[in-house]
């Protein structure tokens, strides 16, 4: 039955697709019309790309029975001896032959075509901030189009009104789930709006095919209104429960998952501070107690501390498809919690930007960020604001191939501003130079000096702010060496700009600050740790150290307030982070109070050490006398 | 014999209005039954229930003692189907109809199918479009016959046809009967021509069943009575089954059913002057039960 | 030939039965000659083939034709003389249908028997005038 059934539809759509090859073969002759001209390609493109694929699918699917309400035929096929919804499956599958048969001769066209070819990598349609992939306008919409049209068609003969009600139905349905999400997203209680959103676009023409088989199943064909009813009935039932059985799922697992994502983690002396998914926290180490200070789910962890303030990005939908970043501000307890700067404002010079990174000074009266692609300008991609919200000001860096950036601290009572900007590496170049830069801006000149290039990973780490707000202070980075083709540890002095390398012997993985700012620790490529002391002008200490877990270095060495080194150990399943005195010899060894294969960042601050369990997204401390271990996270 | 099809308590409704309700008919195998009744009467709607296209409010139907519901589709293979409007299928041709409906069906016999073309001049090529109302018939007749029915449903298929046309379709049909037994639900207003081949009646009116009986005998048991009276004719004749009664002066004219001596003695009693007992032709035997 | 009509007075095997019986008196049908299959009669009827075979069935019963293997039917041997009987039967039939038609006109006793003598009288004279 279904060959039979095939030959039928095809030979019964076949105007139809003609129709579609008519209008491809023209869109051909116009794309090698206009070869030459790019603007013309590109308006062609688009309307190719973005109407024909929806609009195709639309009529085919609202087709599909309408010769069968014409002729009266669909009381010939309910009086064969097949079951009603075999019929509707086999209709479906056979003008689906014809949808992909048509999908294809379009893909091939966009693929074959000189003019059209680049066409897929570099289409974007920009919605949610998210590029809508040409995979999606291309295979996934006609899918579901046609497959919503095809239930719909069940309703009435007149293909055109199926087409068009289809339409509705789909951008009503898009556009309700897509901003119930986004608002309930906002307010923190799904942690990934997209991957819901997406599963229920899919699950909707689901539905409606659930309830177009159930209809023509059950209902009485010949009184028009009844067979409505009945479809209307099923399909509000079937999509209410897709929408239940997502929303369960999400919240269900989303338990599970509810501490996700510890993105970043500041230290200070009574207290410190981190950024999740679902907001920001406070760790009280004297009280002991994690509070949560600002609900905001964080976009990739930006947060700043300087003085008594906390500023970090947020990011918010309004109902115009559109995310908004915003960069905001409170004290470091949580109160007076206030916008700085919004990018959804349209008067805003900074409105449709990004922004990212943020940079709080050490008196906490000037906040520092990065905006970038802001449609008002392509220059001014630094911008600096008062802690009250008055004053910004942009400046043009002079950089235009900068991948992205990272803040050190402000400098010279808030004169000057130290960040390090990546460079894009085109793929396949061996162009070694594409290293990191370290930069330095006069806030009042705008100028802007290049300190130090060729710096590898791990990015700069300077010392304490509050010891740089005077102007002197020491920033310390790994540059790339050319004649020794090694990742040498320097240190550059602020006040007199002169550069110190620490250890030229040998390549340098990773290196940390103790907490006063007078001693560098470091791992060397050969496994060996060494201390560096600035008091004494030399190095104090260089051991060879095994046993210990160095596999992610940057993350492996953290000071305590002491003056003690922390390392971490595997042994087996056995995590555990050591102590080591003055004299890098292992004092004792505290077990962590989970188990996993990654090795996540240590931070001490007073009394505690932090670990991240980075499979389960916790985070514990432990009391470095006591050896108690807390739940933070 | 055995019970080829049962209806029990088969109601159905368009919104308000009620077609029929508590419905109840059986088809033995082998016979041929006329479906009666008024147009839109709900013989079309009654057909369409019991081949599965819209499904009834209430009630059962059975098929060879297994309940039927409105997914059922395996009694199908057996039950062909002619309907009022012959269906349309646009640009198929002949052939193509055939090898469609053919996809369907089991036992669907090839050769008999070509065998039924050459006896109804039918081409394989020719476009349905292009065919006669009386040819569109000949073929619905080819695509049912050749599945093999045990049970073949007709709804009224010969309006609108000429005399010879509607003729030799009957006579089509009862070659097929003569050669297969097929059991044969026909509804129809022409009721004369019915009259030829039925063998039970059900008469459908006002959405109830008001004869089910064997043609036979209800031709033998309804009678036209004309009678005449001196003077005025009695106001009621004091008896049940009066399905037509007309007065004119001292004359009066009834038709019974069912017709008894006993209704006869009844009716003597009042010294009627002229008492004629007349039979009926089936037609106007319908047409009485339907006065009503 | 046999004629078929349904105004409804004489069941239609009835009919049958009688067409049989007449063509047989009339000598069309001799006896072991065969008589068409149910099915043909019926299509040549255009009647129910039920009633062809009832009709065939009871014709079985009475005498009149034999069937042999269960498949055709024939005239039986002594038909003739069973047509005589039904030759007076037939007639009476006839004879009641056209007494009670006269009646419908309300035409008595005596006045029928005036018609019928006048149309045998009719009937000599024609004969007479054609020379037998």
């Amino acid at each position: 039955m279904f060959k039979k059934m095939i030959v039928k539809e095809w030979k019964e759509k076949s105007g139809l697709f003609l129709f579609a090859l008519a209008v491809l073969g023209l869109f051909f002759i116009a794309f090698s019309a206009y070869t030459q001209d790019k603007d013309a390609l590109d308006l062609l493109a688009s309307t190719l790309l973005l109407v024909f694929p929806p609009v195709f699918s639309l009529l085919l699917g609202a087709s599909g029975f309408s010769s069968e309400f014409q002729d009266g035929a669909w009381a010939f096929l309910f009086s064969r001896p097949v079951k009603k919804w075999r019929v509707w499956l086999a209709k479906y599958l056979s003008l689906l032959t014809v949808l992909i048969a048509v999908i294809f001769l379009f893909v091939l066209l966009t693929q074959l075509h000189p003019a059209l070819k680049p066409a897929p990598d570099t289409f974007n349609f920009p919605l949610l901030d998210k590029n809508v992939s040409y995979g999606i306008l291309a295979f996934v919409l006609p899918l579901v189009l046609f497959t919503t049209a095809f239930s719909l068609s069940i309703l009435s003969e007149k293909t055109y009104v199926v087409a068009f009600l289809a339409a509705v139905v789909w951008i009503f349905l898009q556009v309700t789930v897509t901003l119930a999400t986004m608002s309930l997203y906002d307010r923190g209680i799904f942690s990934s709006a997209f991957s819901l959103i997406s599963i229920l676009s899919l699950l909707f023409p689901v539905s409606l095919a659930l309830a177009s088989l159930i209809t023509v199943n059950r209902a009485d064909f010949s009184q028009p209104k009844r067979r409505a009813w009945v479809f209307t009935k099923s399909a509000v039932v079937f999509i209410l429960a897709s929408v239940g059985l997502v929303a369960l799922f999400e919240l269900g697992t989303s338990k599970f998952q509810r501490e996700r994502y510890v993105y970043n983690l500041e230290v200070r002396n009574d207290a410190f501070y981190f950024a999740t998914e679902r907001g920001f926290f406070r760790f009280d180490l004297a009280g002991r107690q994690t509070e949560q200070i600002a609900r905001h789910p964080s976009v990739w962890g930006q947060m700043s501390l300087g003085g008594d303030k906390l500023a970090f990005v947020s990011y918010h939908f309004t109902g115009k498809w559109r995310g908004f970043a915003g960069l905001r501000i409170m004290n470091s307890d949580g109160k007076e919690e206030r916008s700085l700067v919004g990018t959804e404002n349209q008067d805003s010079p900074l409105y449709g930007g990004f922004i990212y990174p943020v940079c709080v000074s050490p008196r906490g009266d000037k906040v520092a960020f990065i905006a970038r692609y802001v449609p008002k300008t392509t220059v001014e991609e630094l911008w600096v604001i008062n802690s009250d919200g008055s004053g910004l000001k942009g400046y043009d860096l002079g950089i235009r191939d900068a991948d992205y950036y990272l803040f050190i601290s402000f400098g010279e009572s808030n004169r000057v501003l130290f960040l390090v900007c990546t460079a894009k590496i085109k793929p396949g170049s061996k162009d070694r130079r594409a290293g990191a830069r370290l930069l330095r801006v006069n806030l009042e000149s705008g100028h802007v000096d290049v300190l130090a290039d060729q710096i590898r990973k791990p990015y700069v780490a300077s010392m304490p702010p509050e010891d740089m707000a005077s102007g002197a202070g020491r920033i310390a980075y790994i540059q790339y060496d050319e004649a020794t083709s090694r990742d040498v540890l320097t240190v550059l002095d602020l006040g007199t700009l002169e550069k110190q390398t620490v250890y030229p012997e040998d390549s340098v993985t990773a290196f940390r600050w103790n907490k006063s700012g007078d001693k560098l620790a470091f791992l060397t490529a050969s496994s060996r740790l060494g201390v560096f002391s600035f008091a004494e002008g030399g190095i104090i200490q260089m051991k060879e150290i095994t046993g210990y877990d160095i596999r992610w270095p940057s993350e492996a060495l953290e000071w305590t307030s002491d003056g003690r080194l922390i390392l971490r150990k595997l042994e087996g399943e056995v995590s555990s982070i050591c102590l080591l005195d003055a004299n890098l010899t292992e004092q004792k060894a505290i077990r962590l109070p989970f188990s996993s294969y990654f090795a996540s960042r240590i931070w001490s601050a007073g009394q505690y050490a932090i670990v991240e369990d980075t499979e389960r997204h916790q985070l514990w401390g432990v009391n470095l006398e006591t050896e108690q271990w807390l739940r933070i996270y | 014999m055995s019970e080829l099809l049962k209806t029990i308590g088969l109601s159905k409704s368009f919104g308000r209005h009620l077609v029929f309700s508590d419905l109840n008919i059986k088809l033995t195998a082998g016979k041929v039954y006329g479906l009666l009744g008024l147009n839109g009467e709900g013989k079309t709607t009654l057909i369409r229930i019991l081949l599965g296209v819209i499904p009834a409010d209430s009630g059962e139907i059975h098929y060879k003692d297994s309940a039927l519901s409105f997914r059922s589709a395996a009694y199908k293979e057996e039950v062909g189907y002619i309907p009022e409007d012959p269906f349309f299928f646009g640009g198929m041709r002949v052939g193509e109809l055939l090898d469609f409906n053919a996809a369907f069906y089991r036992r669907w016999d090839g050769r008999r199918a070509e065998d039924l073309l050459k006896r109804f001049s039918l081409h394989r090529k020719a476009r349905i479009k292009t065919l006669s109302r009386g040819m569109k018939l000949r073929l619905e007749m080819a695509v049912a016959l050749a599945a093999r029915p045990a049970l073949l449903v007709l709804d009224d298929p010969t309006s609108g046809l000429d005399v010879p046309t509607r003729h030799d379709f009957l006579q089509d049909i009862i070659r097929e009967l003569a050669d297969s037994g097929t059991t044969v639900l026909f509804s129809t207003h022409l009721v004369h021509e019915l009259e030829r081949i039925v063998d039970h009646l059900f008469i459908l009116h006002r959405g109830r069943l008001i004869l089910d009986e064997e043609h036979e005998a209800v031709k033998r048991s309804t009678r036209r009575v004309r009678l005449a009276f001196q003077g005025d004719p009695p106001q009621t004749l004091g008896m049940d089954g009066v399905l037509v009664e007309t007065r004119d002066g001292p004359r009066m004219e009834i038709v019974v059913y069912p017709w008894s001596d006993d209704k006869k003695k009844k009716i003597e009693e009042f010294s009627p002057t002229r008492l004629d007992v007349d039979p009926l032709t089936l037609e106007e035997i319908f047409r009485s039960f339907v006065a009503g | 030939m046999i004629t078929i009509e349904t105004s409804g007075f004489i069941p239609i095997y009835e009919q049958i039965k009688k067409g049989v019986k007449g063509e047989i008196s009339l000598g069309v049908l001799k006896p072991n000659e065969a008589l068409p299959s149910i099915r043909d009669l019926a299509a040549e009827l255009v009647v129910n083939p039920n009633t062809v075979a009832r009709a065939y069935r009871e014709l079985e019963l009475e005498g009149f034709i034999t069937t042999r293997k269960g498949k055709a039917s024939f005239v039986a041997e002594n038909s003739s003389s069973l047509i005589q009987g039904e030759k007076a039967r037939l007639l009476e039939d006839a004879f009641d249908r056209a007494i009670a038609e006269a009646r419908k006109f309300g035409l008595d006793a005596a006045e029928i028997r005036r018609i019928v003598e006048s149309r045998l009288k009719n009937q000599e004279i024609r004969s007479e005038g054609e020379g037998r």
